[in-house]
């Protein structure tokens, strides 16, 4: 028992350390060097970025190993990647290239449309999406050591990210209110763990730090999600599918880090040159949708 | 007096419960104009080019500089925090700044990557053990005859724990801990550095 909080503890304690940055995609060692430079604090090597799956249709897969950790020996900073959902043999891959984090990401084509991956079983933590708290929850019970919103990846629209963020902080601010009876109901509900569900009764939180992925393109975007309770952010195409995807980067960053602060986040604003083209998500169809992947 | 802890990145919610259970009233710092009203601050764990970039941008770095060689400035840092403190980086990025005010070599992500990340026994100095969370922790190569060392690895004996005046730094997380006992860490940066 003692040992699985041990384990989950040194495994949330690296997204403790990711607090207030940025995670940004990368799909060569050149582009995790301009993340880095730019004060990334970690990177996602993929082998197309979200708007490209998106745009390439058929199965996505995890990356070549051999990309992952050519983007390893490039930078110093932790590299993530991901794997299908339900795909524990991709992850048992990751692991042993030593990546610092997977991410079970709906992104990618599901592998099975059941179950998710048994997280306990890795030594090296994971990240899962979630649109709402439910979600979230039950990949907390599966392992996972993070919990994303997914957002809609690929489209540089950001609304799908602040609705599943809203959904679950939302949620987290109503259990607090209440009584030892409701709680049973809301687990019930919520399809979740009982015991995880009291456990936010009183702390008022999720048990595993809350990131923001999908759709974040501008300074904006970031400073929006951080002031809603996100507790750093995930980039995917909107950095290298911009006009200058540098001075984007740096400018994601100070943003993030000054979320509250409106005269910083207006200064970096100012000429970052053309925005990812994006795609308005409620133009997508539903079968177009990356978020509805995963149970 | 309030003890500041630098918010531009990392850990600092962690530090932050750990002085609230210790009953001192902190103060997150984003600015330089912020850092004057503090004495004693402590650098949260996270990444260290990240917040060596941010430090820069925001002329914290400057200010801090100042406040250090004014003598006028306490400074608790863990992991990423004492890898800013200490006169020389190894593995570091070419451009990363340090403030140089722990006479230390501290290599980076010394043990590896995430999967080496664990919990070890830390020998105190001043007696008994503790048992904090390495992650990707760097380690100090380096030690000057200036620096003290509070706490050693109790199977290598390598130094993770050191002082040197005003200064104190470590390569693990004490705000990272099973239990309460690795509060004595924050408790040391406190009595060693209290205002009279």
């Amino acid at each position: 028992m003692d040992i699985n909080r041990g384990n989950l503890l040194v495994k949330r304690g690296l997204a403790e350390m990711l607090k207030g940055g940025v995670i940004m995609d990368v799909i060569n060692k050149e582009q995790a060097k301009i993340a880095e430079d730019a004060g990334a604090v970690a990177v996602m090597a993929l082998e197309r970025v979200p708007a490209d799956i998106r745009r390439d249709g058929g199965v996505a897969r995890m990356s070549d190993p051999a990309l992952i950790e050519e983007i390893q020996q490039a930078v110093t900073i932790p590299v993530m990647a991901k794997a299908r959902i339900g795909h524990f043999g991709e992850a048992q891959i990751l692991q042993s290239l030593k990546v610092d984090y997977i991410d079970e990401s709906e992104v990618l084509t599901p592998a099975d449309f059941d179950n998710h991956i048994d997280k306990w079983k890795f030594e090296v933590p994971f990240v899962c999406g979630a649109t709402n708290l439910g979600e979230a929850l039950r990949r907390i019970s599966e392992g996972a050591a993070m919990i994303r919103s997914k957002g809609e990846a690929g489209t540089g629209d950001v609304v799908e990210a602040v609705k599943h963020l809203r959904s679950i902080t939302n949620e987290i601010r109503i259990i607090t209110q209440l009584d030892g009876a409701e709680i049973y109901k809301k687990a019930k509900e919520l399809q979740a763990n009982v015991e995880l569900v009291k456990e936010i009764a009183e702390t008022g939180e999720l048990p595993v730090p809350l990131f923001c992925a999908g759709g974040i393109a501008t300074p904006a975007d970031a400073s929006l999600v951080m002031q809603l309770g996100a507790q750093a952010v995930f980039v995917g195409s909107g950095i290298f599918k911009s006009g200058d995807p540098s001075k984007r980067a740096e400018a994601i960053v100070e943003a993030t880090a000054h979320y509250q602060d409106p005269e910083i986040v207006l200064k970096v604003s100012k000429n970052l040159g053309e925005p990812m083209v994006g795609i308005s998500s409620h133009e997508l169809s539903e079968s177009q949708q990356l978020q509805g992947r995963g149970w | 007096m309030k003890v500041g802890i630098l918010a531009l990145q990392g850990d600092v919610d962690l530090h932050r419960s750990v002085l609230e259970s210790l009953k001192v009233q902190s103060v997150l710092i984003t600015s330089k104009e912020q850092l004057d009203d503090v004495r004693r601050l402590i650098i949260p764990g996270g990444e260290s080019t990240a917040m060596s970039k941010l430090l820069v941008s925001s002329d914290i770095y400057g200010r801090l500089k100042e406040r250090i060689e004014q003598d006028s400035i306490s400074i608790f840092g863990t992991c990423a925090g004492l890898i800013l403190l200490s006169n020389t980086v190894l593995d570091g990025r070419q451009d990363q700044v340090s403030l140089q005010a722990l006479d230390v070599s501290v290599r980076r992500n010394a043990f590896g990557r995430q999967i080496e990340s664990s919990f070890k026994h830390v020998e105190m100095v001043t007696g008994g053990f503790i048992e904090p969370a390495f992650i990707r922790a760097p380690k100090i190569e380096n030690v000057s005859t200036k620096v003290d060392i509070l706490g050693r690895l109790k199977d290598s004996g390598e130094p993770v724990l050191v002082r040197q005046g005003k200064m104190m730094g470590a390569t693990f997380h004490p705000e990272l801990c099973f239990n309460q006992d690795c509060n004595m860490v924050h408790r040391l940066f406190l009595e060693y550095t209290e205002e009279n």
